[in-house]
């Protein structure tokens, strides 16, 4: 299995940009690409080549699970995995975004101190180690 | 701990004391916000551009671990969509969502206490609910049909109620699990979730809703699963408006 390296993010509130981008790059030490939008995403995502991808889900203009759809009509992306990030975390709204395709949720607000940890899980998980 | 760790926590709480510093500015953009829709009875640029704002705090305030923050910013939203749906921005909106704000401004000054305690700041939160609240009691309505989601509010209009109507039952689940209220009317086709299986789901969660009676509207006679917990079961026919009505008040006396 490869390492997880490359994770983009879509996430429209500058603030919780900034905080996820310090712990992803700080802790994880992933390379991180981040998009204020569904459309932005859209645009950067393919020349990015993500080895995961993060979407918030409430977001102006193109919400999450329109992003993933649109995004899983790209060749190169219709097996990258994604999560979603959201505070819509009960049973059912989980099973819900998994349906959508998505690999797993991570609850917001998130923890700074182990977001990078959780997403090295969904990593693994997803390539089953 | 790391140098590495010690060096990103310390970047955390910079960015986390610029974050507070900022709260005074944003709290005096809703404050005029909020007078400008009052001035304007409801321009809707004015309630999106704050609404977005509130949103957008929400967000934030949680990210930087001040929850404080984000159940403050959950109940302005609430107030303002309520307003919203009313079409009333006038003075008693306003009083409110100033006070919102003011409670907003205060969480700054607690955030810099060595203990912060917030417990008087949630209090005084309570006690606006339950002002903006008045006497009437909250209900929330799970329907996928506008038209007679429309033909329950005109039904229950003669009671003291406060209510909100969603069409979906992912949607409906969220905010009772979310905000109090005090009953529920269900449809038992709702997108994306079912009425049952949305009332189920409440049911077994630990809410404080998890109890509140919970009223069935449906055309359908099969039995319905003791696990969705409803408390009545009325038939859409020509005296469910009567019957509804019936119903609620039973479930509020009870």
């Amino acid at each position: 299995m490869s390492t997880l390296q490359r994770v983009f993010y879509v996430e429209d509130e500058p603030d919780i940009q900034a905080v996820a981008r310090l712990a992803l790059e700080m802790v994880g030490g992933f390379t991180v690409k981040i998009c204020s939008s569904g459309e932005e995403a859209l645009r950067e995502v393919v020349a990015f080549a993500p080895d995961l991808i993060l979407l918030d889900v409430m977001m102006p203009g193109m919400d999450g699970p329109s992003t993933l759809k649109a995004l899983r009509e790209l060749p190169s992306m219709a097996v990258v995995p994604v999560a979603f990030m959201t505070a819509k975390v009960q049973p059912a709204e989980v099973a819900h975004f998994k349906s959508l395709g998505a690999r797993d949720v991570i609850p917001k607000p998130f923890d700074p101190m182990t977001l990078a940890s959780q997403v090295r899980a969904i990593w693994e998980g997803h390539h089953g180690s | 701990m790391s140098t590495n760790m010690k060096a990103f926590q310390a970047l955390l709480a910079g960015m986390r004391e610029a974050f507070l510093d900022e709260l005074p500015e944003r709290c005096n953009g809703f404050e005029t916000l909020i007078l400008e829709l009052e001035r304007s009875t409801g321009d809707r640029e004015t309630f999106n551009e704050l609404y977005r704002g509130v949103h957008s705090l929400k967000g934030s305030g949680g990210t930087h671990g001040l929850s404080i923050l984000t159940t403050l910013c959950h109940q302005l939203e609430n107030l303002l969509s309520e307003a919203d749906a009313r079409q009333d921005f006038g003075s008693r909106f306003t009083t409110h969502a100033l006070a919102y704000v003011d409670l907003l401004r205060q969480v700054r000054h607690q955030a810099h206490r060595d203990t912060p305690d917030y417990s008087g700041i949630e209090a005084d939160l309570e006690a606006l609910r339950l002002s903006s609240l008045q006497s009437r009691k909250a209900g929330l309505i799970a329907e996928s049909s506008a038209t007679l989601a429309g033909f329950y509010q005109q039904a229950l209009a003669t009671l003291p109620l406060q209510l909100t109507v969603v069409d979906n039952g992912l949607t409906a689940l969220e905010r009772l699990l979310h905000e109090p209220f005090d009953f529920v009317i269900v449809g038992r086709e709702l997108k994306e979730l079912n009425g049952i299986a949305m009332m189920a789901a409440l049911r077994a969660s630990q809410t404080r809703n998890q109890k509140i009676p919970a009223l069935l509207v449906t055309s359908r006679r099969d039995a319905i699963p003791d696990h969705a917990g409803f408390n009545a079961v009325i038939a859409r026919d020509q005296n469910q408006a009567g019957n509804l009505v019936a119903a609620v008040r039973a479930a509020l006396a009870a």
